[in-house]
């Protein structure tokens, strides 16, 4: 972000843009809007070096009503478009302004690795807990038991807190603040924009509209000193209107006390962005209304290297050892290959699969050998209303341990002899005049016997199948047992 | 072919299995049949019967607990094996399930010693066509059962990316790498 106070002082007029707000009357944009015109002449930045950047909601808006760059963009995605502004252009000063929706529903994932990287931009939350632009159903910020239009019997979804979400990604610059709570508001936009990177700030949101009051508590005059702690660096954290309140740690637990009594302000926590680790501020973001007041202010503020700052290093760094680069050349280079679509190479396995080389010679010939070296042999088959006890006949006679049960060249099942003690069991006798269909294993896995005898040692390995039916050009031709498989195995195995 | 001669020359290559904790915990040459026991072909507790157990019981039982053979065993001694192929001669037969399981089993079955190692295993079975074998301890108590699945996955784990990481289907093999 560059500097340069010889440009002629900017007023907050200087920021309004010639558009018509469209926002409700009472709307908590509102209040955002007027601090961020307040703030950003402070801030020694000419006008065009400005750009908001925004998804879509109520409060994606915004850039219309700033006379700066904008991009109204697409919905969830503004933290994208703002990665790409910043990382182009570095000396300008990057917003994102989102909402609860829009940045975590839609725009989740991009929130996300916008904080993880570093960026150096400012993302404002307009937090008010529902969906305003659609008027007013539950977001994901919406408390238990929120009763919106689409959740008429109350919300059952475990609301996410958007501080700790950003805590969670790493964010080295966290706070909160309240649109009404105008200097406070005012001090904590100030505080993202010196930051260097990603700066995330929660803006408590009031939508008059279709959550009209969700945060009274924390607004009203009467209630707030009491639900609302305000975070100074190296300060205890102290609340109440008398200031006689503190909170304290027990363990790993924040407890609420009263000064005085025994208790001094040293016994309380004492407040520190900077600590490398964000243990305390997560353990600030997890503290909610009605159990505990709740912090506004800086809950972390750390400094680690930026995307934008490492991202050009490393383009600076390439194009002084290789020169200017062409996006066509890159585009035709190194490791490329065309699928033609004509020649679909069904069975070829590749011998060398992974590029690895076979291990040993079994390994090499599970690979490179078609399932007809096993030689399938051809097997008895039933039609699929023989008789049970015809089928037990027919396996104990031709000493095999699977029929085929074909309906015609049509391969419908398989009946083995664990089929026989599985299902017929004990009721065997009474069964035996049951049609073989109903007992059979129906759709078996088959191969072909083109294929490589690795596939059938996955399919027994995997599957657990011991016999598999074998086909040519789709019809069986025989079956191959996991007996043949070890034979096959010891032979090359004494070869 | 001198005995055990189920020897692949040792592959340049040595896997190097590192355990849960990064440490190594296993060298291991490529397929040496004859140096490691049946203890690493994934031996199965075995089911046992005494012998006077009724064919009905016991074709319950290898129902309930899904398996395919049961050893008799008498005074803790293999006495006998009776398998699903033999289950299934019976009910061809149509023969009564009232009778003991001694009178149909098959008596002095082939067994391993606990001491055999997988290379005698694999001869012993693909030779004798059998599927699995139970495996006897010094005084002829059965501690285990060997199956030829076993053997099979014992095999494949020398090479497991080439079984394992296969497509479901032949005919999903890739002529050429796709990312996606
Ligand atoms: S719907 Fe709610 S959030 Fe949207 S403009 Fe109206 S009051 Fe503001």
């Amino acid at each position: 972000m560059s500097t340069d106070t010889s440009l002629p002082v900017l007023k907050p007029a200087d920021f309004a843009s010639d558009q018509d707000v469209r926002w409700c009357p009472g709307c908590g944009d509102y209040s955002i809007l007027a601090q961020m015109k307040k703030v950003l002449p402070t801030l020694g930045i000419p006008r065009e070096k400005f750009v908001f950047i925004s998804g879509i909601g109520c409060s994606s808006r915004f850039p219309y009503y700033m006379n700066t760059y904008g991009f109204h963009s697409i919905h969830g995605r503004a933290p994208a478009v703002a990665t790409g502004v910043k990382t182009v252009r570095p000396d300008l000063s990057v917003w994102v302004i989102t909402g609860d929706g829009d940045a975590l529903s839609i725009g989740g994932n991009h929130l996300m690795h916008a904080i993880r990287r570093n960026l150096d931009v400012n993302i404002v939350l307009f937090n008010n807990r529902i969906y305003g632009l659609t008027k007013g159903q539950y977001s994901p910020t919406s408390p238990l038991g929120k009763v919106t239009k689409s959740t008429p019997m109350g919300s059952v979804d475990n609301p996410l807190h958007p501080l700790s979400v950003a805590i969670g990604c790493e964010a080295t610059f966290v706070a909160r603040t309240i649109d009404v709570n105008i200097k406070h508001l005012g001090s904590v936009l100030a505080r993202a924009a010196e930051h260097k990177g990603t700066a995330f700030v929660e803006v408590y949101q009031n939508c008059n509209i279709f959550n009209n009051g969700a945060y009274d508590y924390a607004t009203d005059r009467d209630t707030k000193a009491e639900t609302t702690i305000e975070l100074e660096h190296g300060k205890p954290l102290i609340f109440g209107k008398n200031r006689d309140k503190g909170i304290r740690l027990n363990g790993m637990e924040p407890e609420i006390v009263e000064l005085g009594k025994g208790i001094t302000e040293d016994d309380l926590l004492f407040h520190d962005e900077k600590l490398p680790e964000p243990s305390l501020a997560y353990l600030l973001s997890r503290m909610h209304y009605p159990q505990f007041p709740e912090p506004i202010g800086v809950f972390r503020a750390v400094d680690r290297p930026r995307y934008d700052v490492m991202v050009n290093e490393q383009i600076h760094a390439a194009i002084e050892k290789k020169g200017e680069g062409q996006l066509e050349k890159l585009f035709h280079a190194g490791d490329t290959w065309s699928v033609d679509a004509g020649e679909q190479q069904a069975t070829e396995l590749d011998a060398d699969p992974g590029g690895r080389t076979p291990a040993n010679p079994l390994e090499e010939a599970i690979l490179q050998d078609d399932i007809s070296a096993l030689s399938p042999r051809p097997h008895p088959w039933v039609a699929p209303d023989t008789p049970i006890s015809q089928v037990l006949e027919k396996l104990t006679e031709s000493n095999v341990g699977c029929v085929l049960v074909m309906d015609g060249e049509e391969l419908l099942g398989v009946f083995t002899e664990r089929d026989a003690l599985m299902k017929l069991n004990v009721d065997y006798a009474e069964l035996k005049d049951h049609p073989v269909s109903e007992y059979m294993t129906p759709k078996p896995r088959t191969l072909g016997e083109n294929d490589k005898i690795a596939f059938a040692l996955h399919r027994m390995d995997v599957g657990g199948y011991r016999h598999l039916p074998i086909l040519r050009d789709g019809k069986p031709t025989g079956i191959i047992s996991i007996r043949d498989i070890l034979k096959y195995m010891a032979q090359r195995l004494q070869a | 072919m001198p005995d055990g001669g189920l020897f692949i020359p040792l592959v340049v290559e040595v896997r190097r299995e590192r355990s849960f904790f990064g440490v190594p915990h296993r060298l291991e040459p490529n397929l040496n049949l004859d140096a490691e026991l049946i203890a690493e072909a994934h031996p199965v507790e075995p089911l046992s019967v005494v012998p006077d157990t009724s064919v009905r019981e016991v074709f319950a039982l290898m129902k309930a607990q899904k398996t395919g053979s049961v050893i008799i065993c008498s005074d803790g001694k293999v006495a006998g094996i009776f398998t699903e192929r033999d289950a299934l001669n019976l009910m061809a037969q149509g023969a009564s399930l009232d009778a003991p399981i001694s009178e149909v089993m098959i008596t002095t079955p082939a067994t391993l010693h606990a001491d055999d190692t997988v290379g005698t295993a694999v001869k012993r079975m693909s030779e004798g066509g059998y599927r699995r074998l139970p495996v006897v301890d010094g005084e002829g108590r059965c501690v285990s059962f060997l199956k030829v699945s076993g053997i099979i996955r014992y095999l494949i784990e020398h090479f497991p990316q080439t079984v394992y990481n296969l497509p479901p289907e032949p005919s999903q093999v890739m002529q050429t790498r796709e990312g996606a």
